[in-house]
């Protein structure tokens, strides 16, 4: 419907609407048309006697007609009696419509005033009712704004009172909060110190057992040195400068499991003399704690004939 | 998927397991350095060789030298035989770790045999006891496996190669065992004139064998650097005279007959020229004779006693003893530009210098009291120190590889010659002639 010009829109509406008022039409005029059927149906009411055909006596017949006029007569009579009843009453009756109208004017004349009167009296009665009303309005505006205003102050005592409270009940909450925190942090740096000493601690006796290791690895490293120190016989005429390395493998025990050349000195005799010099330092003076002997399970000894401690 | 990945793991670690096990994981070592060893005889063991022979087992002519030619030199000591419980011949039979704990660090191992009387032949190996782990044998332990064929006179010349042989194995150096002494000999036999000899023997002052004979006096030995020539100065025609003997057929040659003094002939390491004292021009100063062109050349020009001259290894200058600073000191002179300076400080009286072959010491004979000695000084730092102790001594002669003084020494009021190892470490005496034995020079090596 959206994408629909307005045009299209209109004729829609345009279309039903003439639709809508055909059919209306037509259900009117039916209506109509059945009300008259309906109407037309009535009026012939009093024609509906059915005549039957029977063979009768002539005696009968003038009884008969004399009853019938008879009572035609009578009938007339009736009718006439009625008639002028009729005019009677209808005299009587508009003249009972006069009066009743007279009447009734004066009724109305009366009511009226009464009307006024009690309308007077009423716009009275409603002005004092007002007045009063309104006074009853001021008073109980009165009242009702030093109610207010009572109800206020109490309000606002109350409020006062309350806030007072509620500011004494904050302030004590806050005196207690801020204890509660205070012993929260007071708790918290307990905690904290506690912990702190906690891994203080834990760091000392890591950094006590890395010194440890370090002061046995060191000692140890200077029991090996010295072990093959003692054992290094180095060759007359060898060029102190001179440097052989060497890769030492070391077994459980000290074992010397094998001994290579890394890098040579370039002679022979002293690369020989470094090599025997290991071992003869066999079994080598290694730790016991496997923690600290797995790191002298092999080692890169770089020797140099600097110096000599004579024996 | 799951089972994969464990395949997958194990044979990484798998791989992981054989890699570390063929490369050396030097990332993982402990690095070390050592900066100081001994300095100490290398012990070593000398297994008595095996004889299969007819005739006299050779071996007791071979081993007590090879063993005192090494033990001498201060560099070797021999355990005892009596702590030997193997006896191996070849290196197959060589038990490595057996030797490691009786604490040796070398074997010298050999055989004889002899398939017709006096001549024998000779196999000798060199074990080296640390070449590697037993167990792993990384490398052979044999150093050198040799054999030779000698006649019975020639016993103590193998047992002097042999030494040699072992000697440079295991120190670097060159050995000296087969190297030979000049000296001179001086006998007053009872009631008759003095005898003057001038004397060649070995090393180890064996085999001494008399070059020249003179009753009038024969100084100054000196060896050319090709060991075939010794010059020397002869009284013979009652003035010093330079003369030249070949050590082989003893011919003679005179070289040097000038007015006045005529002495302490020295060599020039080619050999083509020969230094010497002249006082042919009024006072002894040091002279240079060419040997071919018979070009003599004044070297020092001094007012002052300059003598006992002797060349660098380079040849490019010469040491001598001089009184030009009021005591005997030893100077040294620049062949090409003349330039004299002085090189001992230390001590009241220095003289006799020689230079090492590697140029860095100076060998001389030295007095800081009343006692002479000879020394050594450090020509780099300048720092000396005694090799000789207790006795006289003076004449010092260097052996061609540096590590063996020779010197005269006394006993008991005779002369003798003594032996000093330049690091200290041994002292030595050569077993005494009859008479005196003076003024030592010691051989080049044999070339």
């Amino acid at each position: 419907m959206l994408g629909l010009g307005a045009s299209y829109r209109r004729s829609f509406w345009l279309s039903l609407l003439i639709h809508g008022g055909v059919l209306l039409l037509a259900l009117v005029s039916l209506d109509t048309t059945m009300h008259h059927a309906f109407t037309a149906q009535k009026k012939p009411q009093d024609n509906v006697n059915i005549v039957e055909a029977v063979s009768v006596n002539q005696a009968d017949v003038e009884k008969q007609i004399q009853a019938i006029k008879h009572r035609e007569e009578q009938k007339r009579q009736a009718v006439l009696a009625k008639q002028r009843a009729a005019a009677k009453a209808k005299r009587e009756r508009e003249a009972e419509i006069k009066r009743q109208a007279e009447l009734k004017k004066q009724r109305a004349r009366e009511a009226a005033a009464r009307k006024a009167a009690a309308a007077k009296a009423a716009a009275e009665k409603k002005r004092l009712a007002e007045l009063k009303k309104k006074e009853e309005a001021r008073k109980q505006a009165e009242a009702e704004k030093q109610r207010l205003a009572a109800q206020e102050k109490a309000r606002k005592a109350k409020a006062a009172a309350e806030a007072k409270r509620k500011a004494e009940l904050a302030k004590q909450q806050e005196a207690e909060r801020q204890k509660q925190l205070a012993e929260q942090k007071r708790k918290d740096e307990l905690q904290k110190q506690l912990q702190a000493q906690l891994e203080a601690e834990q760091r000392a006796r890591a950094e006590a057992r890395a010194r440890w290791l370090n002061a046995e690895v060191d000692k140890y490293k200077g029991m090996i040195l010295r072990s093959i120190s003692q054992r290094w016989l180095i060759p007359d005429r060898t060029n102190p400068e001179q440097t052989v390395r060497l890769f030492i493998r070391i077994g459980p025990g000290g074992i010397v499991l094998d001994v290579r050349l890394l890098s040579s000195s370039g002679d022979p005799v002293l690369d020989r003399s470094a090599i025997a010099a290991v071992y003869k330092a066999a079994p080598l003076p290694v730790p016991e704690q496997d923690e600290v002997f797995d790191k002298f399970r092999e080692l890169d000894l770089t020797m140099r004939p600097e110096s000599v401690m004579n024996s | 998927m799951k089972n994969s990945y464990i395949v997958q793991k194990i044979t990484a670690i798998l791989l992981l397991c054989t890699a570390s096990f063929l490369t050396v994981p030097v990332q993982a070592a402990i690095s070390l350095e050592l900066t100081q060893g001994i300095e100490a005889a290398m012990p070593i063991a000398l297994i008595p060789f095996n004889y299969d022979g007819m005739g006299q087992d050779p071996s007791g002519e071979l081993m007590p030298v090879i063993k005192a030619d090494l033990q001498n030199s201060g560099q070797f000591k021999f355990i005892d035989i009596n702590d030997m419980a193997k006896f191996p011949h070849t290196v197959a039979e060589v038990n490595l770790d057996y030797w490691r704990r009786l604490g040796v660090d070398a074997l010298v191992i050999g055989r004889i045999y002899s398939s017709s009387p006096g001549t024998y032949q000779v196999d000798v190996s060199l074990v080296n006891a640390f070449s590697g782990d037993s167990r792993f044998a990384t490398q052979s332990p044999l150093l050198f496996s040799k054999t030779f064929t000698v006649s019975q006179a020639n016993l103590r010349q193998l047992a002097h190669h042999i030494s040699d042989l072992v000697y440079e194995n295991l120190t670097g150096i060159r050995g000296i065992f087969s190297t030979r002494i000049a000296y001179i000999l001086e006998q007053r036999p009872a009631g008759k004139p003095p005898v003057y000899k001038l004397e060649v023997a070995d090393a180890d002052g064996y085999n001494p064998q008399a070059l020249l004979v003179s009753n009038q006096p024969i100084m100054s030995p000196s060896w050319s650097p090709d060991g075939k020539q010794i010059a020397y100065v002869s009284f013979e025609k009652r003035r010093a005279q330079i003369y030249l003997v070949d050590v082989v057929t003893g011919r003679r040659t005179l070289v040097a007959s000038y007015p006045g003094i005529n002495g302490a002939p020295a060599w020039s390491p080619d050999g083509k020229k020969l230094a010497m004292v002249l006082s042919k021009d009024g006072h002894p100063n040091i002279y240079m004779l060419d040997l071919d062109t018979k070009k003599l050349t004044q070297l020092t020009r001094s007012w002052s006693i300059d003598t006992e001259p002797s060349w660098s290894p380079d040849g490019k200058s010469i040491v001598f003893t001089s009184d030009r600073g009021g005591s005997p000191q030893i100077y040294q002179l620049d062949v090409a530009t003349r330039a004299v300076k002085r090189l001992t400080f230390t001590g009241n009286y220095n003289a006799k210098p020689a230079i090492s072959a590697d140029g860095r010491q100076l060998v001389m004979m030295h007095r800081e009291g009343k006692q002479f000695a000879v020394a050594e000084q450090n020509l780099t730092n300048g720092r000396v120190s005694t090799l000789t102790r207790g006795g006289y001594a003076e004449s010092p002669s260097l052996a061609p590889n540096g590590t063996m003084v020779l010197y005269a020494t006394d006993q008991d009021g005779q002369g003798i010659l003594g032996m000093s190892s330049t690091d200290g470490r041994v002292q030595l005496k050569l077993p005494a002639r009859e008479g005196d034995v003076r003024e030592p020079a010691w051989s080049p090596f044999a070339s």
